[in-house]
C-alpha cells in the first residue's frame, strides 16, 4: 500500500485560518511508521515535532486538516515570502 | 411543601403516617415537624448512599489503575531494555560559536538569538514570582479539595524553551521575538482534583482565576483524546501580558501523563524508527485508555471553540 499523506495548516496567535502560519504534512508509511514534516524557512520539508506536541495537549498551534492543493498554495506563499525577504523586499 | 402547617397535601408512595384516599393516593397525616424530620433523614440517607457509591467507584478505579500503573512501569522498563537511552547520538556542538545553543534535535540558536531567549527567561521568572504564583497559591487555598501539584516545576527549563523557540523559527518561518512570544507554557501549573469533584472543581477554578483578573486565552478539553487525557488552558496576566498555562488533572490522569512522558519525549525527537515509534504510541494509548473519565467532563467546552478538522 502506498504511503498516505495528510496535510495541515498551522494557526496560532500570529496567524489565522485565512492566512495560516505554516504548513505540515504527516506521512503514514507502509511499514506502519509516521513522518511529520514542516515546510521550513529553508524552503524544504523538514522533520518537526510540533504536531506530536499538539496531540499531547500543547495549545500553541492549531493544526487544521487541508487538501494537498491548499497545502501547495501555502508552500508557494512561504516560498515567495522567504525569497522576497532574502532579496531585501518587505511587506 | 405543606402550605398550611399540615403535611396532609403531600402525595407520597406509602409508609406510615398516611391515610388512604380515593383513587389509591394517600394523604399525609403526620404533623409538619415530624414530616420534615423524616424527610431530612430520608434525604441524608439517600445522599450518604450516593456518596458511598461514588467513593466505592473511585476506590475500584484506583485499585484498577494501581495494576495498570504497575504493568505500565514494567512495559516501560522492557522498552528501555530494548532501546537503551545511552545508544542515542548526542548533538555535535564542537563547531558552534561561543554563546550559541544546540539542542538534541540538532536545532541551533546563534549567540544573539540565544541571548534574547535568556533575557526573556529572566523576565518570565520575575513575573512568575511577583505576580502569577502568589495568585495561583491563593486560588489553591480557596478549596481544600483541590491542590497544585508539581509546583516546583512551574518554570519550564531553559533548554526546553529554546527547543520550542528554535522549532518555531524554523518550522513556522517567524522571527526570534515572535517565536519567544508564542511560548505560552514557560510558566505552568497543574491543579489536581478527585474524579467525582473534577468537573465542578475545574469550572469553579476557571471562574476564580478570572476573578483574580487573569484572562482565559485558550482551553482544550482532551478527555476524549487517545494520547493524552486532561484539560490544558492558557491564561494572560493583564499587567505584563505574560502568558501561562494551567492544566487540570485527576490524580490518575496526572500519573498517566508522567508515566507516558518518556514515550512522548522520545517521539518528539523524531529519531525513533517506525517499529520503535509504533511501540511508543501503543504504550501511550494503552496507558491513556485506562484513565477513568470524570463524570460530566464533556460539558466543559473548548475555548475558543475548535473546528472538527482541528488538532
Amino acid at each position: 500500500m502506498p504511503d498516505k499523506v495528510t496535510y495541515y495548516a498551522v494557526v496560532n496567535d500570529l496567524s489565522s485560518r485565512e492566512r495560516p502560519g505554516g504548513v505540515f504534512r504527516r506521512t503514514y508509511k507502509e511499514d506502519g511508521g509516521k513522518l511529520d514534516e514542516a515546510f521550513s524557512r529553508n524552503l524544504i520539508w523538514e522533520r518537526s515535532w510540533l504536531l506530536v506536541s499538539a496531540e499531547r495537549g500543547d495549545l500553541v498551534n492549531e493544526f487544521i486538516e487541508i487538501t494537498e492543493d491548499e497545502a501547495n498554495q501555502i508552500v508557494e506563499r512561504i516560498r515567495a515570502t522567504v525569497t522576497d525577504a532574502s532579496n531585501g523586499y518587505s511587506g | 411543601m405543606p402550605p398550611d402547617g399540615h403535611a396532609d397535601h403531600r402525595d407520597d408512595q406509602g409508609g406510615s403516617g398516611r391515610a388512604g384516599r380515593a383513587g389509591g393516593v394517600q394523604a399525609e397525616t403526620r404533623p409538619r415537624q415530624e414530616y420534615y424530620a423524616d424527610l431530612r433523614v430520608a434525604v441524608a440517607a439517600e445522599e450518604s448512599v450516593t456518596v458511598q457509591r461514588a467513593a466505592a467507584r473511585e476506590q475500584a478505579a484506583a485499585e484498577k489503575w494501581g495494576e495498570t500503573a504497575k504493568e505500565s512501569r514494567w512495559m516501560w522498563a522492557e522498552y528501555q531494555r530494548r532501546w537503551p537511552p545511552g545508544e542515542r547520538t548526542p548533538a555535535d556542538k564542537s563547531e558552534d560559536p561561543p554563546g550559541s545553543w544546540r539542542g538534541d534535535g540538532n536545532r541551533v540558536l546563534y549567540p544573539a538569538d540565544n541571548a534574547r531567549v535568556e533575557s526573556a527567561c529572566d523576565r518570565i521568572a520575575e513575573r512568575e514570582e511577583e505576580k502569577i504564583s502568589p495568585a495561583l497559591r491563593a486560588t489553591e487555598s480557596q478549596d481544600p479539595d483541590q491542590h497544585l501539584i508539581g509546583f516546583d516545576d512551574r518554570l519550564k527549563g531553559r533548554d526546553r524553551i529554546k527547543e520550542k523557540v528554535s522549532a518555531f523559527i524554523n518550522d513556522l518561518n517567524i522571527t526570534p521575538d515572535e517565536a519567544v512570544s508564542l511560548v505560552h507554557d514557560a510558566i505552568r501549573y497543574t491543579f489536581q482534583y478527585k474524579e467525582t469533584s473534577y468537573t465542578q472543581g475545574v469550572r469553579t477554578d476557571i471562574e476564580r482565576l478570572k476573578e483574580r483578573g487573569f484572562e482565559l486565552h485558550k482551553l482544550k478539553n482532551s478527555w476524549t483524546d487517545e494520547q493524552y487525557k486532561g484539560i490544558n488552558s492558557q491564561w494572560i496576566e493583564p499587567d505584563t501580558g505574560q502568558q501561562f498555562e494551567v492544566q487540570f488533572h485527576t490524580r490518575i490522569s496526572f500519573e498517566a501523563k508522567q508515566l507516558t512522558h518518556g514515550a512522548y519525549e522520545r517521539l518528539r525527537t523524531q529519531q525513533a524508527d517506525s517499529f520503535e515509534e509504533l511501540v511508543l504510541e501503543a504504550f501511550q494509548k494503552k496507558v491513556t485508555a485506562e484513565v477513568p473519565v470524570p463524570p460530566g467532563v464533556d460539558s466543559i467546552p473548548d475555548y475558543p471553540e475548535r473546528g472538527a478538522d482541528a488538532r
